[in-house]
């Protein structure tokens, strides 16, 4: 093996690494727990609110088996990731979405299911450390 | 049972417009059937969306995700780009599918 192989075989392994380490960390968080200590334990509990960070969640669901939720990062720079985090769930993250590349526009829209109106919130990850957005969404019908 | 994936990828404003819809029962394993039992657990927990063989989107759905999961994502590219979902759930169910962007 030359030097340049070993290089190779190096980063690769760097590679693997990190893209198998999101599960490990996503176990931690991804279960029954509290949502306050779901967002903690994303943001290490250093996060800043911001309004360039657009959540759009209805302010009234009527089936909350399909409630559709809207997360407009781009006026952010340096976004990798979106959490969504619904507070009143018992499995209070929802989703996470991890931009790959410089081709993939930091916004994303996807429907959730939400058991009682609840306040919802979107954390970005970016290079310069977590931002957070919330809104309040009522529920007439849950959905959990 | 048929778990279909809808994808329409269109040119708008100059990105890709894509739009998802996995045809998945997203069960929570607290949903009771009519005979009174527990519905186990199965949803989907890891979603790629790529261009071209390249990553461009991981998605982590947790169970609370909806039932019939939809997605609507932006990308740059162009006309003709191969865009592939593939998603794997927890009970180890895989499926894909590649569309072409009008």
């Amino acid at each position: 093996m030359n030097r340049r192989s070993a290089i190779k075989a190096l980063i690769g392994g760097a590679i693997a690494l990190s893209s198998m380490a999101p599960f490990s960390v996503l176990a931690n968080f991804m279960g029954k727990l509290k949502a306050d200590d779901a967002i903690n334990k994303i943001t290490g509990g250093k996060h800043t609110t911001s309004a360039k960070l657009k959540l759009k969640s209805p302010k009234l669901a009527e089936n909350g088996t399909q409630v559709p939720v809207t997360v407009d990062a781009t006026a952010l720079i340096g976004v990798q990731s979106i959490f969504l985090i619904v507070h009143e769930n018992i499995k209070p993250v929802a989703m996470r979405v991890d931009f790959e590349s410089s081709d993939a526009i930091t916004f994303a829209s996807f429907r959730v299911k939400m058991g009682k109106p609840t306040k919802v919130t979107a954390i970005a990850q970016t290079s310069a450390g977590f931002v957070t957005a919330s809104s309040q969404t009522k529920v007439t019908k849950g959905g959990c | 049972m048929a778990k279909k994936i809808k994808a329409r990828a269109k040119i708008k404003n100059g990105l890709i417009e894509v739009k998802y819809k996995v045809v998945h029962p997203m069960e929570t394993g607290r949903r009771k059937d009519k005979s009174g039992q527990l519905v186990a657990e199965d949803y989907i927990n890891f979603i790629k969306i790529s261009k071209n063989g390249k990553d461009m989107f991981t998605l982590v759905p947790n169970s609370t995700a909806s039932k019939d999961p939809y997605f609507f994502f932006k990308l740059k590219g162009i006309k003709g780009d191969a865009i592939t979902l593939s998603w794997i759930s927890n009970t180890g169910e895989k499926n894909s599918s590649t569309t072409k962007v009008k």
